[in-house]
């Protein structure tokens, strides 16, 4: 059995490592970095499934409606972002294509399916493989960023297309839901306190 | 004896020192630790740092690529391209797009500058603990490999419409990715926070 700060009464920065003595419930704070000591985050699982349910709710949005609208006198196409990504691959960049695939649908449902996995496994503590979940919490905190992906992508071709009157481009509907399922999901990473996966699995082996 | 405690699963460990390009795993669940690199100085990573500022301004002044068509020419910057969707109305993707391109960037940047310069006095400098929490706390929303990539496929996208080629401001964009990442390994913020001397620490 390993010693945690918890079980000797103390508590662990999650920024900086130091170790400080257990402080009182409210308002203590690291000496070295200022960051808020808690030994736990505060209604940890809750906060992540809420920004999870937030980014599920945008994830819709983002995937069912426009990201650009091109214009030609006389035609006006829309295009979402899976139409981008059949595009990108008839132009012959099937890489491209399979990354934005990748950052911009499977990410966001990815993330959000495993994160509410782990939520799960702290609720109800299901044995799992710990450290493959811990390694798979820091994968998920590490590519989220990448969902942000299109909306750049989209902001670029929007203010590159200026040709007037032979064609306009205009950001469509979908683009704000992408930002917002990206953020949200950056969100709910930060929320989750994976030190409650291991005191989920101590209390499972306490218990049998 | 100087512990640290695991920030992912708690795991308590003897502090230690880690040599360059090393790395200390929790035991329990294979997190790096964070704990201080044996003779280390803020001297490189300052240096770098103030060279991806350089390049940062580079990347947000110059165009990133052009295109033209029928003797008409565009390009567009990183302002720029927040700056039109925020006029075509969509001002939520417009303040994103500048806080992850322009603002998060800027401040990340400067507050590695402000703890490399704090961490290279001897006396210390109050705030630079503070400063190095707050840089991890904005570095996952500075994202200039995310907009490097973006900015190819946008150009994959409009050369098949119009003769496109890429701008400064793309090149610069790649060695900011490059010298933020050298900047943060070489400043090393355990490295920073093991040399402010904490009050009231128990262990």
């Amino acid at each position: 059995m390993i010693a945690t700060a918890a079980s000797l009464g103390l508590v662990g920065c999650t920024e900086c490592g130091l170790v400080a003595a257990a402080p009182p419930p409210h308002a203590a704070r690291c000496a070295r970095c200022g960051n808020r000591l808690r030994s736990r985050r505060e209604n940890s699982v809750e906060r992540t499934l809420a920004f999870l349910a937030a980014a599920a709710a945008c994830y819709v949005p983002a995937n069912v409606l426009a990201v650009l609208v091109y214009s030609t006198p006389g035609s006006t196409e829309s295009d979402t972002i899976l139409d981008g990504v059949v595009s990108l691959y008839r132009s012959g960049s099937w890489i491209l294509a399979l990354i934005v695939l990748a950052a911009s649908v499977m990410i966001p449902i990815g993330k959000i399916a495993l994160l509410a996995w782990m939520c799960a496994v702290v609720k109800l503590a299901l044995p799992v493989d710990l450290r493959q979940t811990t390694r798979l919490f820091r994968i998920v905190e590490f590519i989220g960023r990448w969902s942000m992906l299109d909306v750049f992508v989209d902001a670029f071709v929007v203010s590159l297309i200026q040709l007037g009157f032979l064609m306009s481009v205009r950001p469509g509907p979908g683009v704000p839901f992408f930002a917002a399922t990206a953020i949200f999901t950056m969100l709910a990473a930060r929320a989750f306190d994976p030190r409650l996966l291991w005191d989920a699995h101590a209390r499972r082996a306490a218990h049998e | 004896m100087q512990h640290v405690a695991c920030p992912h699963c708690d795991a308590l460990h003897a502090a230690a020192c880690v040599g360059r390009g090393e790395e200390a795993l929790c035991v329990r669940c294979g997190s790096a630790l964070p704990l201080p690199r044996r003779a280390h100085s803020a001297q490189h990573g300052l240096a770098l740092t103030a060279t991806a500022l350089i390049a940062f301004a580079v990347s947000i002044s110059m165009p990133l690529m052009r295109m033209s068509e029928l003797g008409r020419a565009t390009s567009t910057t990183i302002p720029m391209s927040a700056g039109i969707m925020w006029f075509e109305g969509d001002h939520a993707s417009a303040a994103v797009i500048a806080l992850c391109t322009i603002l998060a960037p800027a401040v990340y940047l400067a507050l590695l500058l402000f703890v490399g310069i704090g961490a290279l006095r001897a006396s210390g400098m109050p705030g630079v603990g503070a400063a190095a929490r707050w840089a991890n706390m904005v570095a996952p929303w500075a994202m200039p490999e995310v907009m490097l990539l973006a900015t190819l496929v946008t150009f994959v996208k409009v050369a098949q419409l119009a003769q496109a080629s890429p701008g400064a401001g793309m090149y610069a964009t790649a060695g900011v990715w490059g010298l933020m990442a050298a900047a943060r390994d070489a400043l090393h913020l355990p490295s920073v926070w093991s040399r402010i001397v904490a009050k009231g620490a128990a262990a």
